[in-house]
């Protein structure tokens, strides 16, 4: 009878929080309707004039608490949560810890008050991958990383492992190396294809084999076939890339997990997002999820070698607990903290360097085959003038675009919803704004933009106060939405797009983004703490724009600021880079992408010869020429080994853009390429057999390696059965 | 009473047939692969004698010839100072000929007949590849050129 | 070398300046008053254009940029014949090696593995003989 009446109780509790929670944001077909309909502006309000507008003054909704259960079997009527392992109580109305109760996982949200909590013990599942080590060595802004990943067979029976993981979208893989006990077997570039036939014979006759794909630029797989039962071996992959520069700051980003995709109807290449053992989704590559309340003893170690070259005035790690052991003024090495070695966010280093700002560097490669007649490769990093600041402000036709989906559920549409806050804050009278919304289907705040007065920004920002998460990613609606309007020929239409980009239909997005485009210029804001930043850099390529993240742990007031200083002032367009005096060519990208405030732009080509002479770049502000001489020094030949693999890998991710914009058919340069310079592409793998280890029997049981939620995203509202994905 | 075992015999002689027919084509499905014999995977380890000289550095060109042979990995020496993965050029697709070397800075280093690289093959066809090599450099502690016999198998 | 400034020049500036105020809408006698000083003003940018043509080594020193990035060593003929004996081969990438290892740190692992790759290099047939 008290168990019956304990479900009774649990159920009503339940319904409850669930009405608390419809009540606080309205259904997801509520929000639809709500936020199709044109917003009325309500009349000049004197109380309005004259207050300062920010983040502070915004209301805040009196309704935002939230009854949250936790537990993996949540208020289960048959199996309640074992009292001893674990405690089950119920709170209500108090944030105070409750005697016998385990303080909550940092990773957890904290009810603000009015809690049920089923708090358990995280379930330890075992997993064939156990350590992540990554050795990043940085010099000036190219950085070379070496990831290890260490498999091992917890089972009794022989397995097949796979892991679906994350690199850096930039990253030129030039290196794979499998290692079995002692013995290092270093693995081959091959077509994919043939790759894969390889791979699948291998594993088929009982060889230890592995075999690594591109599924997007920043998502691989790796496959290890036939571990036996105890057995580890060691994957070893090595990658350079260049780093981000922006607004004074240096950044080396290294993600750690995969976030959860949605993919629309109609997608059968995209990523799906499965909870641990369950079927695949039918996308072409599954990502597995932990549950809220398991954790595998899957691990990262984290160390970066940075030698700047110059005195390091500033660094700070934006996600994770760092220790620091500096080796002179510019040279320090960073140890991600043991305590923070979950890797489920992406490890986001920012450094600044002395001197206001840094200048144009070049950094040159001699061609490893470039035989006796010299030449080689070069990277040049272009930095904008920087009085381009103190130009005048223009007038701007702003467009929010806020991704609403489940995904973004929680911290990350928080962080979002502050950050337009603060963006709204900072327009002037002369502005215009939008702001669009998707999620399921787009809708936005008014029919046509409406100027940025006071008491319109201020109705926009209640506007984004009541917006719910929630549905699937319609990113493509967001798009259309955001770009099918009349053009305002006196305002620059500049578009923010702040999303987590989940979503599986990149391609799809990109070119649709493409085919709108016009004028407009597209700001990408990747918000939350394991963004897919292929999506975003991508957008700001295709859309002349330039991306920034935001991370839950950010500050959006610096992050719009900077945003604005970028759009509020011209661009150096129509960009030509000439070199005098050396014989330059095939120089990436080909559309040399425009000079913002606070943003450079990095080339990188090839030359013929010494790297002698001097460079000069043209372009335009506004409507008036320019010319910038750059001169070279006798000695400016560096000896920095991943030049070419830059190069390669930037005329590869060029030729992609090749595609998106003109739809010609690159598979074969980018083959060619991927080949030519032994780099992995999504047209090229790599494969590694050991022709010594042949186990018994054909190949095991193939099991997915899980991984956990990235860091703020809810696994109820993407990853369960019945969520957005 | 001939007519009938004849026709028994015949009869019996045709479920035979019958059966042994059915026995090869029921053999031929159930084998996984009817080309499994004919993808095969194997080594090639090269072994580099030195006598009395210790060896820090070498590089060597292996050809194949004959068969149709496929590089599908490359592994290090059996010796601590070779363990690692040597040198090669990735884009050496075709595998019937590859440029391998390593060296090493470690005090201690092989002399006599060492196993120095192990090449993992995939060999497709029923002809049987020969390996041949050519030696390009091989050098000791100091940089000196030293003298090596060369054996792969 | 060039003069190292990273700033636009002062009169282009002010020209971006004043093309990128925001518009208002001007009185008909003010604007007026504005074509009369028109011509002026249309004067003065000609003599300036004059002055900019005149200084273009001024603002090719001061547009923008120099050159960092200095890394280490001048290429010869063949940057990884470190030898000079006509070839690139491990053995090239051990002397390095061996120099990095008696403590000499202007050389890095990612030049040892440049000029060992270099070496190992197939492609048109000329292998090692580089």
């Amino acid at each position: 009878m008290k168990t019956r009446l304990c479900i009774l109780l649990a159920l009503l509790i339940t319904a409850l929080a669930a009405l608390l929670q419809m009540t606080a944001c309205g259904s997801k077909d509520a929000a639809t309707r709500q936020s199709s309909s044109p917003i009325i502006i309500p009349p000049r309000s004197s109380e309005l004039s004259g207050v300062p507008f920010g983040l502070d003054d915004m209301p805040s909704r009196p309704d935002e608490e939230l009854w949250v259960i936790k537990g993996s079997g949540g208020v289960s009527a048959k199996s309640p949560p074992p009292l001893s392992s674990g405690v089950t109580s119920i709170r209500s109305a108090t944030t105070q810890p409750v005697e016998g109760i385990r303080p909550q996982q940092n990773d957890e949200p904290v009810p603000t008050s009015g809690t049920l909590v089923v708090q358990q013990d995280k379930k330890m599942i075992p997993v064939p991958l156990k350590h992540t080590a990554v050795k990043a060595a940085i010099n000036a802004y190219i950085s070379s990383v070496t990831v290890t990943q260490q498999f091992q067979n917890p089972y009794s029976e022989k397995i097949e492992a796979v892991y679906v993981f994350p690199l850096p979208d930039n990253a030129g893989i030039n290196e794979f190396v499998m290692t079995i006990g002692d013995r290092h077997i270093r693995g081959i570039i091959r077509e994919r294809e043939q790759a894969e036939k390889i791979y699948a014979e291998a594993r088929h006759q009982g060889y230890v084999a592995s075999l690594m794909t591109q599924e997007r630029p920043n998502i691989f797989t790796q496959k290890v076939a036939n571990i036996e039962p105890g057995k580890k071996i060691d994957i070893q992959i090595r990658y350079f890339q260049t780093l981000r520069y922006q607004d004074g700051w240096y950044e080396w980003a290294f993600p750690m997990v995969v976030g959860p995709r949605y993919n629309p109807a109609g997608t059968a290449d995209g990523v799906g997002a499965m909870p641990r053992g369950s079927a695949a989704s039918g996308q072409k590559t599954d990502v597995h999820y932990l549950a809220p309340n398991e954790r595998s003893g899957h691990d990262i170690s984290l160390e970066v070698d940075l030698n700047a070259g110059v005195t390091i005035e500033s660094l700070v790690s934006v996600n994770h607990q760092i220790r620091r052991q500096p080796r002179g003024e510019s040279h320090t090495l960073v140890q991600l903290d043991p305590k923070d070695s979950i890797p489920n966010k992406d490890f986001v280093l920012r450094y600044q360097v002395a001197g206001a700002t840094v200048k144009s560097a070049l950094i040159v490669q001699s061609d490893p085959q470039g035989g006796k007649g010299g030449g080689g490769y070069f990277t040049l990093m272009l930095v904008p003038p920087e009085n381009l600041k103190n130009l005048p402000r223009r007038a701007v036709e702003m467009v929010f675009v806020m991704d609403t989906s489940g995904s973004m559920s929680g911290e990350p549409i928080t962080q979002a919803k502050s950050a337009v806050r603060v963006a709204l804050g900072k327009m002037q009278p002369a502005d215009t704004f939008q702001i669009v919304n998707f999620a399921s289907s787009a809708s936005q705040m008014s029919p046509s933009p409406l100027s940025a007065s006071q008491e319109n920004r201020h109705a926009a920002a209640q506007y984004v106060n009541s917006l719910c998460e929630g549905g699937g990613t319609e990113m493509l609606q967001g798009i259309n939405k955001a770009l099918d309007f009349p053009h305002d020929e006196n305002r620059t239409r500049v578009v923010a797009f702040l999303t987590d980009g989940y979503i599986g239909n990149e391609l799809e997005i990109l070119r649709g983004l493409h085919d709108k485009l016009a004028d407009s210029r597209v700001f990408s804001f990747g918000v939350g703490s394991s963004t897919n930043r292929y999506l975003l850099n991508s957008m700001a390529t295709i859309g002349n724009g330039a991306a920034a993240y935001l991370a839950l742990k950010d500050d959006p007031e610096p992050v719009m600021q900077s945003y604005f200083e970028r759009i509020s002032h011209p661009a150096l367009t129509n960009l030509d880079v000439r070199f005098q005096g050396m014989n330059v060519k095939d120089v990436y990208p080909r559309k040399i992408p425009d000079l913002f405030v606070g943003q450079p732009v990095i080339l990188t080509g090839r030359f013929d010869g010494s790297p002698r002479g001097s460079v000069t770049v043209s372009g335009k502000v506004g409507n008036e020429k320019l010319h910038f001489d750059m001169a070279l020094a006798e000695n400016n030949t560096s000896a920095d080994a991943g030049i070419r693999t830059v190069w390669a890998r930037t005329k590869i991710a060029d030729l992609g853009d090749e595609f998106i914009r003109t739809g010609r058919d690159v598979t074969g340069d980018i083959r060619n390429t991927a080949i030519e310079y032994g780099l992995m592409s999504q047209y090229t793998a790599f494969i590694a057999v050991d022709s010594l280890t042949r186990t018994t029997g054909e190949h095991g049981t193939t099991v997915n390696v899980p991984v956990p939620m990235p860091d703020g995203v809810r696994y109820d509202t993407t990853v369960a059965p019945g969520g957005d994905k | 009473m001939k007519r009938p075992v004849a026709r028994t015999l015949s009869l019996s002689c045709f479920i035979m047939v019958l059966a042994f027919a059915a026995a090869v084509v029921a053999h031929g499905q159930s084998a996984p692969r009817s080309d499994v014999q004919a993808v095969r995977f194997e080594s090639v380890d090269v072994f580099l004698d030195s006598s009395t000289h210790k060896l820090a550095a070498y590089q060597f060109e292996l050809f194949a010839t004959g068969g149709h042979a496929e590089i599908v990995g490359l592994e290090g020496g059996e010796h601590k100072a070779f363990a690692h993965a040597p040198y090669y050029d990735p884009a050496a697709l075709q595998g019937d000929r590859v440029i391998v070397a390593a060296y090493s800075i470690d005090a201690e280093l092989p002399t006599g007949k060492t196993r120095v690289a192990r090449i993992h093959m995939q060999i497709t066809g029923a002809e049987v590849p020969e390996y041949q090599i050519k030696i390009m450099e091989t050098l000791g502690p100091g940089g000196e050129k030293i003298a090596v016999t060369a054996e792969s198998r | 070398m060039a003069k190292e400034r990273d700033n636009l020049p002062d009169p282009l500036l002010a020209r971006l300046r004043q093309a990128g105020t925001p518009q208002r809408s001007i009185p008909a006698e003010i604007d007026s008053a504005i074509l009369q000083d028109a011509h002026a003003a249309i004067a003065r940018r000609r003599r300036m254009r004059l002055f900019l043509r005149s200084s273009v080594g001024l603002a090719a020193a001061a547009c923008v940029l120099l050159v960092v990035g200095l890394w280490s060593f001048m290429p010869g003929r063949n940057s990884n014949d470190i030898n000079h004996d006509g070839r690139t081969t491990i053995a090239d990438a051990f002397t390095l090696a061996r120099k990095r290892a008696a403590g000499d740190n202007t050389i890095t692992q990612e030049r040892i593995d440049q000029v060992a790759y270099a070496a190992v290099h197939l492609d048109d047939g000329r292998g090692a003989t580089r």
